[in-house]
């Protein structure tokens, strides 16, 4: 090994030493860098998570959602209307859906209705089965363990009419996350249920490939009242909201951080008083400022190796395992402060990578420059 | 002799620094105008009265502190002005200290104090470590290389001091009462070492008291008398 290299590995060696004889005092003084860091992560990962699943839901979904305008606004959509859409050129399938809010016990849920021969296409992963008639229902996973039904069971809706159903399955909590507060169940009966036979709350239209803008047209020309909205569209609103959410979040915890460098700073500069003794007594052994610097900068580059592990480590454990108690409803505003069921989540690379920078830029502003100050006094004085 | 020849030199040095006086009232240090030259391979042993600026001097002399007014050689080079670094580079290579209170890295066990200055220099840990337990045996405190400095009693701690001054064999050695925590015996052993050392061309500056470290002195400096 070259001096220099050798010079470079008994450093890191110190530095490791240092580190591992002072860990309590540096898990103090890093606790709220790691804190803000996993706030952080587990803040990009669940807004990452939840976008990329709902964009999948997006892509696995309709070409063209059409919704009808009443007074600038999106309305129901005339059943009738909805039937001429089958006619335009290029136009292979129209879904009718009916969306609105039911009372399922003591939870609200997302009644969906939709002509249930259009579920066995889809390939919904199912506890149970799908439902065989008009009589049976899907119910999602988090409503099931919420109001505790399970399949076989009978449930009663209430709307403007009352109708009874039996759960011939539950939705699967791997699937979307969409489904996990859904009630689905055939067409007719959500309309039913709301008491509006004659409309529909959207169409989903799909199209043969490449005809998606054509028949946009050809709809909005059939009457000026149908709102379109492509697939395109749909996937930047979602983006849109996803990334606002994320940013919000991000700021919350760029003031975290903010005030880890503060306590990180005051933290080690508490701990100085011994280190300005050592740091003299280096001197004048003969260090240089050089080597007492890359010391404390490698041991700030150990500490924030450590620090941005532990973040990552406790956002898998807080996001994946425990379901994001308290920051998963800041993303999605329908969970409860804990959320038993699956949160989307994606961890990057990036995002740790970037929590190591900021943790490397922490624990080198918090106590670089306090040691330059002290190795470039006079060694007596440090020794004092 | 001229400041060029000497190992060390002070010319005129003056120093003051803010210092409890009698009955721990607010005081001041000043070190009266002093001329030294430490000869190559001499004994210069230096007494005093508390208070009359030996340590000062030995700061001085070691690029520890430097000089209000006058001007200080190392080795034949001005070093009044020289920028830390190349100062620290001076006492690495050339100068071994032990420090009136020893001043150890406690966190480190005492090989690790005896060898952190050739840390930098890029000798491996293995050689540090055999270095430092060879050095270590000469004092009798092989059987201390793993223990923590604060385990030892006063008197192990003045030879692991020692010790660590004596690592990169420097060519002169300052002292700060280097028997002044130590038995008679290991006193005595202590003494007899620094001879060896200066019989093979080692430098020794010694603040002390103690008889048995002006007897060898080839020059002896009393600061409680006028200085020239």
């Amino acid at each position: 090994m070259s001096g220099s290299l050798a010079r470079h590995g008994n450093l890191l060696a110190a530095a490791a030493e240092n580190v591992a004889c002072n860990a309590r005092g540096y898990v103090v003084a890093a606790s709220g860098l790691i804190l803000g860091l996993s706030l952080l992560l587990s803040g990009v990962a669940i807004g990452e998570g939840v976008k990329r699943e709902a964009l999948d839901s997006v892509q696995a979904g309709a070409d063209l959602y059409c919704s009808w305008d009443a007074f600038g606004r999106d309305a129901p959509v005339p059943l009738a209307r909805v039937e001429q859409l089958s006619s335009i050129p290029g136009v292979v399938q129209v879904v009718p859906r009916i969306i609105g809010r039911a009372r399922l016990a003591s939870e609200w849920a997302v009644l969906v209705g939709v002509p249930l021969e259009r579920l066995a296409e889809h390939q919904v992963p199912v506890q149970g089965a799908l439902p065989g008639g008009p009589a049976e229902v899907l119910i999602g996973a988090e409503l099931a363990r919420l109001t505790g039904y399970s399949a076989g069971d009978s449930i009663t809706l209430e709307g403007h009419s009352v109708r009874v159903f039996r759960i011939s399955g539950i939705v699967s909590s791997s699937s979307s996350l969409w489904s996990a507060k859904a009630i689905v169940c055939e067409l007719e009966e959500a309309a039913v249920i709301f008491g509006e036979k004659e409309r529909v709350s959207d169409a989903c239209v799909y199209t043969r490939p490449g005809y998606e803008a054509l028949a946009g047209e050809a709809i909005e020309r059939l009457d000026d009242r149908f709102r379109v909205q492509t697939r395109d569209l749909v996937e930047g609103y979602v983006g849109r909201g996803t990334t606002l959410r994320e940013g919000v979040f991000s700021a919350l915890s760029a003031l975290t951080l903010v005030l880890a460098i503060a306590s990180f700073a005051v933290l080690t500069y508490l701990g100085k008083s011994p280190r300005r003794r050592e740091i003299g007594l280096l001197k004048a052994e003969g260090w240089s400022t050089t080597d007492v610097l890359e010391m404390v900068a490698l041991e700030n580059l150990l500490v924030s190796l450590f620090s941005a592990g532990c973040a990552l480590a406790i956002s898998l454990v807080w996001v994946r395992l425990l379901h994001a108690p308290l920051i998963g409803p800041l993303f999605l505003p329908e969970l409860p402060t804990f959320p038993s069921m699956r949160i989307p989540s994606a961890f990057t690379p990036l995002p740790p990578l970037l929590a190591l920078i900021f943790s490397i830029t922490v624990t080198m502003a918090g106590s670089i420059y306090t040691t330059w100050r002290t190795a470039i006094t006079r060694p007596v004085e440090a020794l004092r | 002799m001229s400041a060029r020849d000497a190992l060390l030199h002070l010319d005129q040095v003056t120093r003051s620094y803010a210092a409890p006086g009698p009955g721990g009232r607010a005081g001041r240090f000043e070190l009266a105008p002093t001329t030294l030259s430490i000869e190559p391979g001499s004994w210069t042993t230096i007494s005093g009265r508390s208070g009359t600026g030996k340590t000062t001097l030995l700061n001085l002399l070691a690029g520890l502190d430097r000089p209000d007014s006058g001007r200080v050689w190392m080795f034949g080079r001005d070093v009044t002005d020289v920028p830390s670094g190349a100062l620290s580079e001076l006492r690495r290579r050339r100068v071994g200290i032990v420090y009136q209170d020893f001043i150890f890295l406690e966190h480190l066990s005492v090989w690790q104090n005896v060898s952190c200055r050739l840390v930098p220099t890029g000798v491996s840990a293995g050689e540090r470590r055999e270095r430092a337990e060879e050095l270590l045996d000469t004092f009798g405190l092989a059987h201390a290389a793993m223990r923590r400095p604060r385990e030892l009693s006063g008197g192990e701690q003045q030879r692991v001091a020692l010790a660590r001054a004596l690592i990169d064999e420097p060519d002169v050695l300052l002292a700060d009462e280097p028997t002044s925590s130590v038995d008679a015996r290991t006193g005595a052993s202590v003494v007899s070492f620094l001879e060896s050392l200066r019989k093979k061309g080692t430098t020794i500056v010694v603040i002390s008291h103690d008889p048995a470290l002006m007897d060898p002195a080839s020059h002896r400096v009393d600061m409680d008398e006028p200085r020239p």
